[in-house]
């Protein structure tokens, strides 16, 4: 994120030195906007978030390395914390410990390596990413994106009507009472979906499986697709909407509507395309050799 | 439905197994022997000369890049259709592709066919007419199904749609012929 | 579930039976062949199969998508500085990564293959600066992604036509791409200078 630090703000440019010691506790404090931008970035260890009801962000550090810098910059608009390492290399045992104190309508941005992310009360847009660390977070009104390689990932939903979109290669991704929108895509990873007055629902995977618990409003749209994970979802009743489903070799299930028919002559897959109730949302699921089942209980 | 009888069914599968292997004087014979249908079905479906040659060729050269995975298991027809169609399908939804001009409205709107013909026994030129002015859903099926004799669940598996949206549009195509060729009959 | 009923009149039939009598051939204006050789000749002097439009189109986004990311990255790491290069050169375990293969009903053009080549230069010597952990699951999912796309060239060797499958396929390139450049970016919060 490109920082500008104007000379006509009065900007606070506070670099820790290293301390000779064999860590560092650290603390730093700026008064800022209520939807100030942050950025902040971490190797190992802890990235911990919490909002509060002031203007101010504090951050309380502990660094275990002496090696390890802390860079904190901030103007009223912006604060950018970042942990440095001078060999810029993981080694698996020097762990930072950031927590930090924001206000409720900051926009928040982290990335992590190991370092696992925790967000509590944050309103603003959220963009949390780490390689193997573990994010968790809560979802409100404004929009979520949660990224890992292999680390798993949480996003609880409070009631807000919010735009979620999560990525992983192997991780486990829950996202539980979200309402709005949910975008997810993991290769052998899996996705633990819970979609509440939902209006769009979409989810990929190579070989990982894709379970959706959705309420979803009259004019929602669904697409699932994996290659050879099993997607099933679980539909509240009553259901009114149009299945297209398909598999190239994987079986279908379905707990209401007509079986499914065999795809074609060239192989073993099937498809089941019908209309339950009065439909309106529209769902299509696809696989090559995953198996596909849909139900309302 | 009905292919080419001839003792060509063997020297087809000859022909294919050698273009398989490459043999582009094999494939030529095949060409030979299915451009006819092949170039009807992209006329028919676009009701564009110029698209339906593009898509002949398309679907020929798709066909040849394809052979080595063809398996003899559908006949070499319906598997060449099948690609005419998959060709037809994708240039519909090419963003600039060769946009075909349809007279008629897509989603089923109200469409004005003026007076012109008094048939009881339509001639295959009213019949093309009335076939070509459908909207492009209900003229596939019409093509598939009524003129090359696909079932509906060939027909189904080319146009990747149910069955049962399959059977919908052949009613509303033979809705739509009928109020063109006037005949307003018992249903 | 809603049905609908398809009555079957006689004149409907009568209809259906007079397009049934339609001529199935109609031979083109003019002959077409040599036109359908050329091409065959062209495509057998580049590549012996590619993939199809669709599929193309599709992954010239991919490549638009990869080439944008790569130019914000850059921007945000001017690049190791001298002394960061001796890291930069320690790239070495990564040596026998290899990209994912398509297959041969599949060949990428030259856009995608470059687009993928770039972006795996990046991703190799950032994915040594991962945790062991993170190296082990990207390694074991391109080997996922890999064994995917076998399983789609299989079965498209099938169905040629198939939608489904051509999506699927395109689908895996995406992720590949994905993975590469998910380490690249991660790698910044290792490298990014201030």
């Amino acid at each position: 994120m490109t920082i500008r630090i104007s000379l006509a703000v009065a900007a606070v440019l506070l670099a820790a030195s290293p301390l000779a010691d064999a860590s560092q506790n650290l603390s730093k404090r700026a008064n800022v906007a209520a939807d100030v931008a942050i950025d902040v970035s971490n190797i190992e260890g802890r990235v911990d978030v919490t909002a509060w009801d002031r203007n101010e962000v504090e951050l309380t550090a502990s660094l275990e390395s002496d090696k390890d810098r802390l860079e904190f910059e901030a103007t009223e608009r912006q604060v950018r914390i970042k942990v440095v390492r001078p060999d810029r290399h993981f080694n698996g045992s020097d762990d930072a410990i950031l927590i930090l104190k924001v206000p409720k309508g900051a926009r928040l941005s982290a990335e992590t390596v190991s370092a696992d992310i925790s967000v509590s009360g944050v309103l603003g847009e959220q963009r949390l990413e780490s390689v193997s660390g573990e994010v968790r977070t809560q979802a409100y009104d404004a929009p979520v994106k949660l990224s890992t390689v292999s680390g798993d990932g949480t996003i609880s939903g409070t009631g807000g009507k919010a735009s979620v979109s999560v990525e992983s290669v192997s991780g486990l991704i829950s996202a539980a009472g979200i309402r709005g929108s949910y975008d997810g895509e993991v290769v052998s990873g899996d996705l633990r979906i819970n979609l509440t007055a939902g209006e769009r629902l979409n989810a990929r995977s190579i070989s990982g499986d894709i379970d959706a618990r959705v309420e979803l409003m009259a004019s929602a749209r669904v697409e699932m697709e994996t290659v050879s994970g099993t997607i099933k979802m679980t539909m509240k009743p009553p259901v009114n909407a149009e299945f297209d489903l398909e598999t190239f070799s994987g079986d279908i299930g379905a707990c209401f509507g007509p079986e499914a028919r065999s795809k074609n002559r060239y192989g073993p897959g099937s498809e089941l395309s019908f209309t339950q109730g009065s439909g309106g949302t529209r769902v299509s699921i696809q696989s090559l050799s995953g198996d596909i089942s849909i139900c309302d209980r | 439905m009905t292919e080419p009888a001839k003792d060509a069914m063997g020297d087809e599968a000859e022909r294919v197994a050698r273009a398989r292997n490459g043999d582009v004087a094999a494939f030529e014979g095949l060409y030979r022997d299915h451009v006819g249908r092949v170039y009807g079905l992209c006329l028919r479906m676009t009701g564009n000369p110029a698209t339906a040659e593009d898509l002949t060729q398309d679907t020929f050269v798709n066909a040849w890049r394809s052979l080595p995975g063809y398996e003899g298991r559908s006949r070499f027809s319906s598997w060449l259709h099948r690609i005419a169609v998959n060709a037809v399908l994708a240039q519909r939804r090419a963003p600039l592709g060769r946009n075909e001009v349809s007279m008629t409205d897509d989603e089923g709107g109200t469409m004005d066919f003026a007076a012109d013909q008094q048939l009881d026994d339509a001639t295959p030129i009213d019949l093309e007419r009335a076939i070509s002015a459908l909207p492009p859903g209900a003229r596939d099926i019409m093509v598939l199904h009524g003129i090359y004799g696909y079932s509906h669940e060939e027909a189904a598996g080319m146009l990747d749609l149910a069955v049962g949206t399959c059977k919908a549009q052949l009613h509303r195509a033979r809705q739509l012929m009928r109020a063109r060729l006037h005949v307003e009959q018992h249903t | 579930m809603t049905t609908i009923q398809f009555d079957r009149g006689p004149q409907k039939d009568a209809l259906l039976a007079q397009a049934s009598k339609l001529p199935r051939e109609i031979a083109p204006p003019r002959d077409l062949w040599p036109a359908i050789r050329a091409k065959l000749a062209d495509q057998a002097q580049v590549e012996p199969r590619r993939i199809n439009w669709p599929m193309a189109l599709a992954a010239g986004f991919v490549v638009a998508s990869v080439s944008a990311l790569l130019t914000w990255s850059l921007m945000r790491d001017p690049g190791p500085a001298a002394g960061d290069r001796a890291l930069a050169s320690v790239v070495a375990t990564q040596a026998e990564l290899v990209p994912v293969n398509y297959g041969p009903g599949s060949a990428l053009g030259a856009a995608q293959l470059k687009a993928r080549d770039d972006l795996l230069a990046q991703f190799r010597q950032r994915l040594d600066q991962m945790p062991p952990e993170t190296r082990a699951a990207v390694i074991k999912n391109l080997a996922i992604i890999q064994r995917a796309a076998d399983e789609i060239g299989a079965a498209l060797a099938q169905d040629p036509a198939s939608g489904l499958l051509t999506g699927l396929l395109l689908s895996t390139y995406r992720d590949e791409l994905k993975i590469y450049s998910k380490v690249v970016t991660a790698g910044d919060a290792l490298t990014r200078r201030t």
